[in-house]
């Protein structure tokens, strides 16, 4: 089984979900979660070798033109992630099953989901920049599917729009940017873009700053960083296992994952390290606020997602190799408590039949398995010891304390980790320990819920205290990852619970007693926090006021444009031709052409003549017949022209389509009412008219000023005879030289016979059944 | 212009006109000429009958049907083509024989004659079935009116 | 000549386009002819005039003898008049059935048999 399999097998099971779900619904969640299983495990068997350094690639041509491989590679960092892509995905598959049991379109879910992890497998796989943005859109419109699942809902729809608007504009950003980068550092390998030179003539280059910049866009509205951060909780909308799966665990964290993967070719500059460490210190605090003041389950998990999102990439701002080490660490803390509190989230949710905290309470008797797994995520969340999620938070103290950003940065991480803990207690220990229950269902009827579905957060929570406990088991895992971000120095990863008493630790004891405390005065806080809106706020604002503007804006510009008047269509089309005509012509040619006006012999001064006075009359009579004659009169006047001037094969064709066109205008008159609706002449439309016409014989007074061009006539001339056997050069050029151009004039001729026969056919169906 | 006249003129003039219209097309590879000048002139012969004998029109419809006329022709104009690719040149390419005739000269004929000859076909069926069209629509409104 | 002819045929396209703006189609049609003749009649002129003899290959020459109109514009302005002619025709069909279905040829008139949705 090759890197390229695992890749594929994802978008391979997708139409197998159709099938397994007509066999079985109830255990379809079961059976397809064997797919991501089996990955995971195939995954974990590469291990040995990416940790020994023999990291398997493959790179083969796609499309060469554009410079586009199908090249993957796995590495530490891409194997963290694609264990914890296929692992979530197993746990979410088992889970959906039951939760999502009685749904339409189940089938349907599953594929979308099987779809986004093989786009989320893409991503951290990818060698390539442009494959992998093919990936990440594919993960965003997945995303946009999934979070809109329940289409029926006008929430759902508006959450999923706003989700799709937000990460599809940043992924176009980011191709741009990749596009860019990819110029400037001459190859679109993500592993050869890290060679010594091209990093010097990226980072040297004048266009880094809108390569930042244009990156940045991208992972910050993928990883939901403030002022981007507002799709996310609207996500919460979508099924509980997408947002388990999506919205915490895995897609989020592309983001997060481009950035790690670019760091070594971006990071390090004055720009990377402020305007990281800055957005992500702001999201991590006001994420962690805004979090607080939820009282929806699934809300305040997903603005503590967003709080976590914005401490990685607050760690990579930073850039040392403390701090990569501790963001690959705590990605990993994150992503297991994460997916465990979603997942009980979505049990509370479908026991208690609510997702509001304040109505439920004392859950822990009712649903003692998820009560203790929720406990153990929450006490992993708040980095208590033991568990994994300590060891975590100590790292990330460490690193700030060490990195540029210092004690600052160690006390803004520190607000941020407080408000945590009292989300965390909010969230994960009292439903289950205090209170009291006061949803609409009564309390009697609450059970724990099956096995299938309490399995994912047991599992995902032991681990966290497994890892607390053991901290050892991933330290060659986490370390390869780390050294696939910040080179060797951050591959000596040492993972231990007990650091001494260091100022971390000071930092943490302190953090866990500011969020007790916070907690136990929850009530006021709640209070000041819900009364502020802080939702509804800046960046909020903004959206909507955007998205009013662009409906606006469409309907404005439809009404303009589509106005339906055939009239205002024709003149807004002349108006362009005559603005571009006369905008080219003042921009390239200011002086009138000179030279003498020419001889013209008196007999084409009079065909001249003839034609004019006829257009004009054709145009101005009232009387149809009139102005017939007046065109046929303009027919015959253009073929003596041509007869004029050396083409008696025009003139003969003239001559005879002048003739059918009148017959065919007679055909049609004979039945016609005369002028019906022959309005007074409009005065606005004839200068249009004439301004047009006018430029377009100033244009033709300049080209008419360049001597002719005449390689192709002598081309022509000379190789008719020799080589098409004919004498009349117009014909052989139209059946022998461009003989493929004429079959396609002839072809639209035939179309046309085609469509009258059909239009007349159709006709005399219709009176027939009248 | 009397009917009656109009009607004698026409059918002497439509075999000339028709005549001279096959003449324009077979010599239009060597002078003024070739398959859209000369169906356009066909179709012309056959409206100037159809026009000065509306009876006859009435009386006969037209035993082949100008749209299968322009589809023959689309197709002849394609077939020309195919002798080339079988010899595996460019679609479309000439080929040329010379074919002795008794007394001496040679006549040559190719594939771009061929070619020409369904233009021809196909403007005529094309043309026709406009004017047809707009005929028989004519006639169909002047029997709905009748009955 | 060439620019006598330049203007002559800046008057057949206001013409052309006059026509086109007015609210009868039937006039629509007319305008289309114009700009038809207009356009073939600038392809004509856009690589120079010759009051030469047409591009024909003398009986037994090998090319024909200089000067001699250029002979390119000319097929392409052949295929132009006959499908000119076949565009024609079908929008003369249409405004006849149009007019037969609605009633009118009055381009004005038509946008009010259009749903309001689509106006």
């Amino acid at each position: 089984m090759s890197l390229s399999l695992a890749f594929l097998t994802s978008f391979a099971a997708a139409p197998l979900s159709l099938l397994i779900t007509r066999l079985s619904r109830r255990w379809s969640g079961g059976v397809l979660a064997a797919v991501p299983a089996g990955l995971m495990l195939w995954f974990a068997s590469r291990a040995p070798a990416v940790l020994r350094g023999e990291l398997p690639a493959i790179d083969m041509p796609w499309v060469p033109e554009l410079g586009l491989a199908f090249a993957l590679r796995l590495d530490g960092l891409s194997l963290l992630m694609a264990l914890l892509i296929t692992g979530m995905g197993a746990l979410v598959f088992l889970y959906a099953g039951r939760y999502l049991g009685q749904r339409r379109h189940l089938s349907r879910f599953y594929a979308w989901l099987f779809l986004f992890m093989g786009g989320m497998l893409g991503i951290v796989l990818a060698d390539d920049a442009l494959l992998l943005f093919i990936c990440w859109e594919v993960t965003t419109f997945s995303s946009f599917i999934l979070i809109g699942f329940e289409h029926k809902e006008e929430e759902a729809r508006e959450a999923a729009q706003r989700a799709l608007l937000i990460t599809a504009l940043g992924g176009q950003a980011l191709l741009v940017g990749l596009v860019l980068l990819g110029d400037v550092a001459g190859t679109l390998s993500l592993s050869r873009m890290l060679e010594p030179e091209r990093v010097e003539q990226v980072r040297g280059g004048s266009r880094y700053l809108p390569i930042l910049l244009l990156v940045l866009a991208g992972t910050f509205t993928k990883s939901a960083q403030v002022p981007f951060h507002t799709w996310l909780p609207g996500a919460m909308t979508a099924p509980t296992p997408v947002s388990a799966y999506l919205h915490a665990a895995t897609m989020v964290k592309a983001g997060v994952y481009l950035l790690a993967r670019l760091s070594p070719l971006l990071g390090g500059t004055a720009a990377w390290e402020w305007l990281l460490t800055g957005v992500g210190a702001v999201t991590m605090v006001s994420g962690a606020l805004l979090a607080l003041g939820h009282t929806d389950f699934k809300r305040l998990l997903a603005y503590a997602t967003v709080s976590v999102l914005g401490a990685l990439v607050l760690l990579l701002g930073q850039g040392t190799a403390h701090a990569v080490q501790a963001m690959v660490v705590f990605l990993t803390v994150h992503a297991l408590y994460k997916g465990a509190l979603f997942l009980v989230a979505g049990v509370v949710d479908h026991e208690a039949g609510t997702r509001e905290l304040p109505e439920v309470g004392g859950l822990l008797r009712r649903l003692p398995i998820t009560g203790a797994a929720a406990g153990a995520a929450a006490l992993s969340m708040m980095g208590v010891p033991p568990l994994f999620g300590f060891v975590g938070k100590e790292l990330v103290y460490e690193a700030c304390l060490e990195g540029p950003g210092g004690w600052p940065l160690a006390l803004t991480a520190a607000l941020g980790f407080s408000l945590m803990v009292a989300a965390a207690l909010r969230a994960g220990v009292r439903p289950f320990v205090g209170g009291s229950f006061r949803a609409g269902k009564p309390e009697a009827q609450v059970h724990e819920a099956p096995s299938s579905m309490w399995a994912g957060p047991a599992l995902l929570a032991t681990a966290g205290l497994a890892l607390g406990l053991a901290p050892k088991a991933l330290q060659p895992l986490l370390g390869a990852a780390a050294a696939a971000i910040g080179g060797a120095e951050a591959g000596h990863l040492e993972l231990k619970l007990w650091h001494g008493l260091t100022p971390a630790l000071g930092l943490s004891a302190a953090s866990l007693a500011a969020g007790g405390a916070l907690f136990a005065a929850r009530a006021p806080v709640l209070r000041g926090l819900q009364a502020l809106h802080l939702e509804r706020w800046g960046p909020e604002r903004l959206y909507q006021a955007s998205l009013e503007g662009l409906k606006r804006l469409a309907h404005a510009q439809t009404r303009v444009l589509q106005s339906g008047s055939l009239r205002r269509y024709l003149a807004v089309t002349l108006s362009t031709l005559g603005g571009l005509l006369a905008l080219t012509l003042a921009l390239r040619l200011r002086a009138p052409p000179p030279g003498p006006p020419g001889e013209i012999l008196l007999h084409e001064a009079a065909v001249l003549v003839l034609m004019l006075g006829a257009a004009v009359l054709a145009v101005t009579t009232r009387s149809v017949l009139t102005s017939l004659m007046a065109l046929g009169a303009v027919g015959l006047a253009e073929a003596l022209l041509y007869a004029f001037f050396g083409a008696p094969d025009l003139a003969m064709t003239q001559v005879v389509v002048q003739t059918l066109t009148v017959i065919l205008f007679a055909l049609i008159f004979s039945r016609f009412p005369v002028e019906p609706h022959e309005e007074r002449p409009r005065w606005r439309d004839a200068p249009l008219a004439l301004a047009v016409g006018g430029l377009l014989s100033w244009a033709l007074l300049h080209v008419a000023a360049v001597p002719p061009h005449t390689r192709i006539a002598q081309f022509y001339a000379t190789h008719s005879v020799p080589e098409a056997h004919g004498l009349n050069i117009v014909n052989v050029i139209l059946v022998d030289f461009r003989a493929f151009d004429t079959l396609g004039e002839v072809t639209v001729l035939a179309t046309s016979g085609v469509g009258v026969y059909l239009l007349f056919r159709t006709g005399a169906r219709q009176r027939r059944r009248t | 212009m009397n009917p009656v006249v109009l009607c004698t003129v026409a059918r002497m003039m439509a075999p000339v006109l028709l005549l001279f219209s096959l003449v324009l097309t077979v010599r239009g590879h060597d002078s003024p000429g070739g398959g859209f000048v000369g169906g356009l002139l066909a179709t012309a012969a056959f409206t100037l009958l159809l026009v000065a004998q509306p009876e006859e029109l009435v009386r006969r419809r037209p035993r082949v049907d100008p749209t299968r006329l322009a589809i023959t022709g689309l197709l002849v104009a394609l077939g020309s083509g195919l002798p080339a690719l079988f010899l595996g040149r460019p679609f479309l390419t000439g080929l040329w024989a010379q074919v002795p005739l008794p007394g001496g000269g040679a006549l040559k004929l190719g594939t771009p004659q061929l070619f020409d000859a369904g233009v021809y076909l196909l403007v005529l069926g094309t043309a026709m079935a406009f004017i047809l069209g707009l005929l028989h629509g004519e006639e169909e409104e002047a029997r709905e009116r009748e009955g | 000549m060439e620019r006598y002819l330049a203007l002559s045929i800046g008057a057949l396209f206001t013409a052309g386009f006059y026509c086109l703006l007015r609210r009868s189609t039937v006039r629509l049609a007319l305008g289309i002819v114009l700009l038809g003749h207009a356009t073939n009649l600038l392809l004509f002129t856009v690589n120079g005039l010759q009051r030469a003899r047409p591009p024909l290959v003398p009986e037994g020459a090998e090319a024909p003898t200089p000067p001699f109109a250029d002979p390119l514009p000319q097929a392409f302005i052949l295929t132009a008049i006959v499908i000119t002619f076949g565009l024609l025709a079908l929008l003369l069909v249409l405004v006849h059935r149009t007019e037969q279905a609605v009633g009118t040829d009055d381009t004005q008139a038509l946008r009010a048999e259009l749903p309001d949705s689509e106006r």
